[in-house]
């Protein structure tokens, strides 16, 4: 009877290992699910772009080329702005401002050419080679990054082509840039 | 007479290393250390974690990851960023050292997940998780999970697998980075000896 009972302590002994297991924290793990949302882009105009008050000569053509980087405008030898560069007179770039993800780069889709439309005659100009620049990448003008902040400015310049016997008028128009994430 | 001295200072730390020999012989455990039993453990290890990309959404938004890697979107926009994977994981079993006979092993996980995280105006929810267990391809919320793993001959005989899943996202503002903590509960159901 002593033996049964030693072997049966035995035999408990050695499956003991076994059934009460070492379920230390090796057997529990906490893993992760990650995901970065972006915020989504957001552009605002924040100064129109503005080819200023000019002057054509008579029977004469010529254009306003408006650098997005903000270098001194060109203007054909035939047009002269007609007040000094203050105000409505004032040759400059659109700005607008961009806000979403930190340290994010981003894109700019510029528009096809557009054209301005005479308040009073209806008449039409055309404004067209559209150009980004200022806080944009050196290498890949058509990209920029967004600060710490989540912030940029970017600048855009065009081309506004005066056929010769234009129609004195005030000429305005629309156009539209994009932003996505690059 | 230099050289008696020379003699006595040589001979000196050698008795004196000697005796502390001879001490630590008598007191220190470790000389006659007997074997410790290592009982069976398991144990499951993160190879990597389920990252579900980098991607913008206008309100809401899912994005489903397969346990092969496969993407579905739905209303999310992908950006470039961290390439979206499922999760890696390894359920180990170490027998220890006291058997060396052939055993199966079964062994049941539990996947645990919070309803939901909310980061800023970023709110996450994890379901659907899918695994390439066999048999538990997509297993119910809080329902175990058996792993088996038959014929194990080696000390350490071990299962990987991927876990995939849903993740709904809702933005009322900003962006976020979510983290959902995923825990995982592995216990020892058997490790029964093989009947040959």
């Amino acid at each position: 009877m002593k033996v049964h009972l030693a072997i049966g302590l035995a035999a408990t002994g050695l499956a003991l290992p076994s059934t009460a297991l070492a379920q230390d924290d090796q057997s529990r793990r906490s893993g992760v699910a990650r995901a970065v949302v972006a915020e989504p882009l957001q552009v605002t105009a924040t100064q129109p772009l503005s080819f200023g008050i000019l002057s054509v000569a008579n029977g004469q053509s010529g254009e306003v080329v408006v650098d997005s980087a903000g270098l001194e405008p060109r203007l054909s030898s035939s047009i002269n702005p007609v007040c000094a560069d203050v105000g409505a007179c004032r040759i400059r770039p659109a700005e607008f401002a961009v806000s979403g993800e930190n340290n994010r780069v981003f894109g700019v889709d510029l528009p096809q050419p557009v054209a301005l439309s005479g308040s009073s005659t209806g008449a039409s100009l055309q404004v067209r080679d559209f150009t980004v620049g200022r806080a944009m990448d050196a290498e890949n003008a058509a990209v920029g990054r967004l600060d710490e902040a989540g912030t940029a400015n970017f600048s855009v310049g065009a081309t506004l082509d005066i056929p010769a016997d234009t129609r004195p008028d005030a000429y305005r128009g629309e156009f539209t840039v994009s932003v996505f994430y690059y | 007479m230099a050289i008696i001295v020379k003699s006595f200072l040589l001979r000196a730390p050698v008795a004196f290393a000697g005796v502390l020999l001879g001490l630590s012989g008598l007191s220190s455990p470790a000389m006659a250390k007997p074997l410790v039993a290592k009982p069976a453990e398991v144990r499951v290890t993160v190879e990597s974690e389920m990252h579900f990309g980098t991607f913008m959404i206008f309100g809401s938004g899912r994005r489903t990851l397969g346990v092969n890697g496969t993407v579905i979107d739905n209303s999310i926009i992908a950006l470039e960023g961290t390439r979206p994977s499922p999760a890696q994981f390894t359920v180990s079993y170490d027998r220890g050292n006291e058997s060396r006979h052939v055993l199966d092993i079964e062994i049941e996980l539990y996947i645990t997940a919070p309803d939901s995280v909310q980061i800023n105006g970023v709110t996450g929810r994890l379901s659907a998780l899918e695994t390439n267990i066999p048999g538990a391809s997509r297993p119910a919320e809080g329902q175990p999970i058996r792993i088996t793993i038959p014929n194990c001959r080696t000390r350490v005989c071990s299962r990987s697998f991927s876990i995939g899943g849903t993740l709904d996202v809702t933005r009322a503002y900003g962006g976020a980075s979510l983290t959902i903590p995923i825990l995982f509960d592995a216990i020892l159901l058997s490790d029964d000896r093989q009947r040959r």
